[in-house]
């Protein structure tokens, strides 16, 4: 169990899904949660608390944090704060 | 009873709490992430494409009831939900396609290659990049998982928009 035998693969896909579905989250609307920097940092320290609670896959035993959760949340965080924004909600 | 001179606060009787608008948004990308990864672990773990995806849509549709369909951080446009249900079904229908050109089989496990029918190197092309060499299985997941969760998010969208296009028609 050890950072060097990290599974890639998963972690790629789960930022890449991530981003995917946080293109279409609002970040800077007035009447929800303000991601300001505290607010990012509070969230980050939530999900790797609860990546930690959940655990790792069963045949992965690399480290003992659910790497594609914590992947997932880095990725909506990201597409929300480059795609987020802009995105145009026509429904 | 509001005393006299005490003016009682200004809340909309339609809106949601602050409580709940300010805590909605966090707790649906927590979801999404949970979704994601019961996406991701279809292949070890209970859950898979379906479980994940219902998950997901169920995080838009917090949003979609807490915010309301207008005002909702999580607005999915026609155009996203069409690409996203049309990408999952065709990566669904290709993956099997796949396996029919080059077993006969359809949905054969072309990564996973447990009786040695396709040469190793496309087989190399359809692996899953982790220890436990599931082949296609995972991508299914991930094909079921994005049409899954456009398609439920689509269903509660339109069923909140019926009054409003109902009031428009009148």
């Amino acid at each position: 169990m050890s950072i060097a035998n990290i599974v890639i693969g998963p972690l790629i896909i789960a930022i890449i899904f991530g981003f995917v579905v946080g293109s279409r989250v609002h970040l800077n609307l007035d009447n929800s949660f303000k991601f300001t920097a505290s607010g990012i940092i509070a969230l980050i320290i939530g999900a790797l608390l609860m990546s930690y609670g959940l655990g790792q896959f069963p045949v992965y035993n690399d480290v003992p944090i659910a790497t594609t959760f914590l992947g997932a949340v880095i990725g909506v965080l990201i597409g929300s704060a480059l795609l987020g924004g802009r995105a145009k909600g026509d429904h | 009873m509001m005393a006299e001179g005490k003016k009682s606060p200004n809340w909309n009787k339609d809106d949601s709490s602050p409580i709940l608008k300010i805590m909605t948004l966090p707790i649906a990308i927590v979801i999404i992430a949970l979704g994601i990864m019961t996406i991701l672990g279809g292949h070890i773990t209970p859950g898979g494409g379906f479980q994940g995806g219902a998950m997901i849509a169920g995080a838009i549709i917090l949003c979609v009831i807490v915010y309301g369909v207008d005002g909702t951080p999580l607005k999915l446009s026609h155009r996203f939900i069409s690409t996203l249900e049309s990408i999952g079904a065709l990566a669904y229908v290709l993956i099997g396609l796949a396996g029919l050109a080059l077993t006969g089989s359809y949905l054969y496990n072309v990564g996973g290659n447990l009786y040695g029918q396709v040469p190793q190197a496309i087989a190399a092309l359809f692996s899953y990049p982790d220890l436990t060499h599931a082949g296609i299985v995972p991508y299914l997941n991930i094909a079921v998982g994005l049409k899954v969760l456009v398609g439920l998010s689509a269903v509660v969208i339109a069923f909140s928009q019926f009054k409003k296009l109902a009031e428009e028609e009148e």
